[in-house]
């Protein structure tokens, strides 16, 4: 076969079986010359083969570059979110909160985060978990939602694994319903799924008998639901919130109006409380806290690469909307 | 005939959670007790319920030979859970089988899909702006504006960004969503309202 | 979720099987759709069967089943057996009887919701939006800021009401208040799905290679 040959069977692309294809045939002329240049002095060889990326890869290359420098930044060391005022002062309340509970005191856990958010407060909520343990405090944990139960019953056996007993931690379960299942255990108290000693004094002083609610929130069931269907009922039980950053926005009023007493609820403030408590957590038992913290520097990367193209699909259209409008003001 | 016992009921429903919520009656209070067990029932039943119709649903495509890799993918999810969940002797959920199995598999699944959302979002951000371009354009530069508040400067400028962030945060935003709250509490009270006094009947 | 592997092959099998579901479903980015697919629908089973263990064995057993079989004091929970019951098997029922325990489930959801917008949220927010008597200058300032963006905001609401035009200028303002909220509320959500995605790397190249401590 000739290169001539070879050319002219180049020149003819086969027919396109979809518009990628038919959006890469014109590359086909280019191709030839090419092969005419390159391989004159050699036309047995058989030509390169060019490899052919479809479409769906093609449309997947930005996400897949962004996850492989994502990884990259993952080495990259010493690099703090740093908190601001308000972090701090959010740190402040969650601690003074659990440093004013007594010894032996009982506190309601709602361990509601979903699984799509809760890598983001993992590390806050393990620490409050810590630190309410060496604070004496006894943990009655409780679930409103599936995917919250599955968390909590991991954390329920990190704590056991880390010797909490029934007399510093009990199990509420799972409750179906949501706002239903939260007036549930506003009038009925723990109910009686839950056995042990902890679990016989509480079922006998009621759900008025714990000195705080923790709300560790996510999408379905969080702070919200439970100042607008516990604290009408039982106004006297303190609510405090570990909320993930999407839920913050809406958290924030509720905060502001004084209905949780205190609220944890972006990445800083997280860090921030995290670092609080391991300086101070306890050597061995469930006070431990030894939790690696999510990784900054990547965090940070993905930051940037999100603000540039934040900023350069809206750049575009707010400098035209401004010149139009400047424009308008001036005639 | 069917519509208006339907309403009737839900009427009935939320009025006796209610007048239970702003009046202490003990009558009133036994009912609306019973009333919120059964909601709490009625809630695991449905639970219970979706599980069984995809089940049926999934082993008449097999029987069917549809889309069997597919149906076999949903009744091994849902036979991995429950069978060693609901086998004598084990714990439910707190089973150390069920607990490997939400390690495994069940959390790593919804983590890495909705991961999948932080390169996808960009994308479709960047693409509503061929629909509406002006407001897609304030809303991308308010996410931008927050994220730049959040980024980790040193110096002056890293603290000027920090008291920003927290101003911002403490004053217009939770400004925006008091608002916000306000309106939709007060939008789905309403709503709420026409549907359980029967004035909304598509909720049927 | 990590730490929480346990030690030995198990948790060896859980990492490597983790490991897999993750790849299958980032396999999605070099445009393989059916592995994204199956691990979807696995998901959905997943999913399904843990909501019904968890509804059978930690509501219905406990709150319904076992009262009846253990007591008979309970005549309210026959009852509450047979509407479950109704709701479970409904598919096969005819609409009219599944329609009792579905109203009464929506008619007291709503009401829960109704109850709970109006004291929990309509009331204390609207008192929290106003600004306190013995406010000093720096948070007279702030709220007097805050109830200047609330209120058009709240206004941005009122559809189909005759307003004019003052009233649709500061209606159009809460609207173009409101997307910059929404905005910022957007910015929140990258930052938590940005931490999902970190977190799923670290446990990539940390709890599966050890490249990571």
């Amino acid at each position: 076969m000739t290169e001539s040959q070879d050319a002219n069977e180049r020149r003819e692309p086969p027919q396109p079986a979809s518009d990628a294809d038919a959006r890469e045939s014109p590359e086909e002329p280019e191709r030839v010359e090419t092969v005419q240049s390159g391989e004159a002095a050699t036309p047995e060889e058989p030509p390169t083969p060019r490899m052919r990326l479809g479409p769906g890869v093609r449309a997947g290359i930005p996400s897949l570059a962004l996850v492989v420098l994502l990884a990259i930044a993952s080495f990259i060391p010493g690099i703090d979110l740093a908190a601001s005022g308000s972090d701090v002062a959010a740190v402040r309340d969650l601690e003074a909160v659990v440093a004013g509970l007594p010894r032996g005191a009982p506190v309601l856990v709602d361990v509601d985060g979903d699984l799509g958010t809760y890598p983001e407060i993992r590390y806050a909520t393990r620490a409050a978990l810590a630190d309410l343990m060496r604070q004496g405090a006894n943990l009655a944990i409780v679930s409103f939602t599936p995917e919250g139960r599955a968390i909590a019953v991991a954390e329920i056996a990190r704590l056991r694994n880390l010797g909490a007993g029934p007399d510093r931690l009990v199990d509420l379960g799972f409750r179906s319903g949501g706002e239903p299942a939260l007036v549930q255990l506003a009038g009925s108290g723990i109910g009686p799924n839950a056995t042990g000693p902890l679990a016989d004094t509480l079922r006998k002083g009621g759900v008025g008998s714990f000195r705080l609610a923790l709300v560790i929130g996510g999408a379905d069931i969080g702070p919200r639901s439970w100042v607008e269907q516990v604290q009408p009922r039982v106004p006297d039980l303190p609510i405090a919130a570990i909320t993930p950053s999407l839920l913050l926005p809406e958290v924030l009023p509720y905060r502001g109006s004084g209905q949780l007493i205190a609220l944890v609820g972006t990445l800083p403030a997280a860090l921030a409380y995290g670092r609080q408590v391991s300086a101070r957590a306890a050597g061995f038992g469930p006070g431990t806290f030894t939790d690696r913290s999510p990784n900054n520097g990547a965090i940070v990367f993905g930051m940037l690469v999100a603000i540039a193209v934040l900023l350069a699909s809206s750049g575009g259209s707010l400098a035209g909307w401004a010149r139009s409008a400047w424009r308008r003001a001036r005639s | 005939m069917r519509r208006s016992i339907a309403a009737a009921l839900t009427a009935l429903a939320g009025l006796v959670v209610l007048v239970d919520l702003a009046i202490a009656n003990p009558a009133l209070g036994g009912l609306a007790g019973w009333l919120n067990q059964l909601l709490v029932l009625l809630a695991a039943g449905a639970g219970v319920a979706g599980a069984l119709m995809l089940v049926v649903r999934h082993v008449g495509r097999l029987a069917r030979r549809e889309d069997q890799l597919g149906s076999a993918a949903v009744l091994l999810g849902i036979g991995l859970v429950l069978l060693p969940g609901l086998a004598p002797g084990s714990s439910g959920a707190d089973a150390p089988a069920v607990r490997w199995v939400v390690a495994a598999l069940l959390a790593p699944l919804v983590a890495a899909v909705l991961a999948l959302l932080f390169p996808l979002l960009l994308v479709a951000a960047a693409r509503g702006l061929r629909i509406r371009p002006r407001e897609t354009a304030l809303i991308l530069a308010a996410a931008a504006a927050v994220l730049i508040l959040l980024l980790p400067i040193g110096g002056p400028v890293g603290s000027w960004l920090t008291t920003t962030a927290a101003w911002v945060r403490e004053v217009p935003i939770a400004a925006v969503f008091r608002g916000l709250l306000i309106g939709v509490a007060a939008t789905g009270a309403l709503t709420a309202a026409r549907i359980l006094l029967g004035s909304d009947a598509t909720h049927d | 979720m990590n730490g929480f592997f346990e030690t030995g092959a198990a948790g060896t099998v859980a990492t490597w099987l983790a490991v897999l579901v993750t790849l299958s479903v980032w396999s999605y980015l070099v445009g393989e759709r059916r592995l994204l697919r199956i691990s979807q629908l696995l998901l959905a089973g997943l999913a399904t069967g843990y909501l019904a263990l968890i509804a059978i064995r930690e509501v219905l057993i406990p709150q319904l089943i076992a009262p009846i079989t253990t007591t008979s004091a309970h005549p309210e929970l026959v009852v509450d057996l047979a509407l479950v019951a109704v709701l479970v098997v409904g598919r096969w029922l005819p609409r009219r009887l599944v329609a009792v325990p579905a109203a009464i489930l929506v008619g007291g959801t709503l009401g829960y919701a109704l109850g709970g917008a109006v004291t929990g949220t309509l009331l204390p927010q609207l008192a929290a939006g106003m600004i306190p008597v013995a406010a000093g200058p720096g948070d007279a300032l702030a709220g007097a800021i805050g109830v200047a963006i609330t209120v058009p905001v709240l206004l941005s609401f009122l559809h189909g009401v005759q307003r004019g035009p003052l009233l649709s200028g500061v209606a159009n303002t809460g609207r173009w208040l409101m997307l910059g909220g929404i905005g910022a509320w957007f910015g929140f959500l990258l930052l938590s799905r940005l931490a999902l995605l970190v977190d799923r790397i670290s446990f990539l190249l940390g709890d599966w290679l050890g490249l990571l401590r």
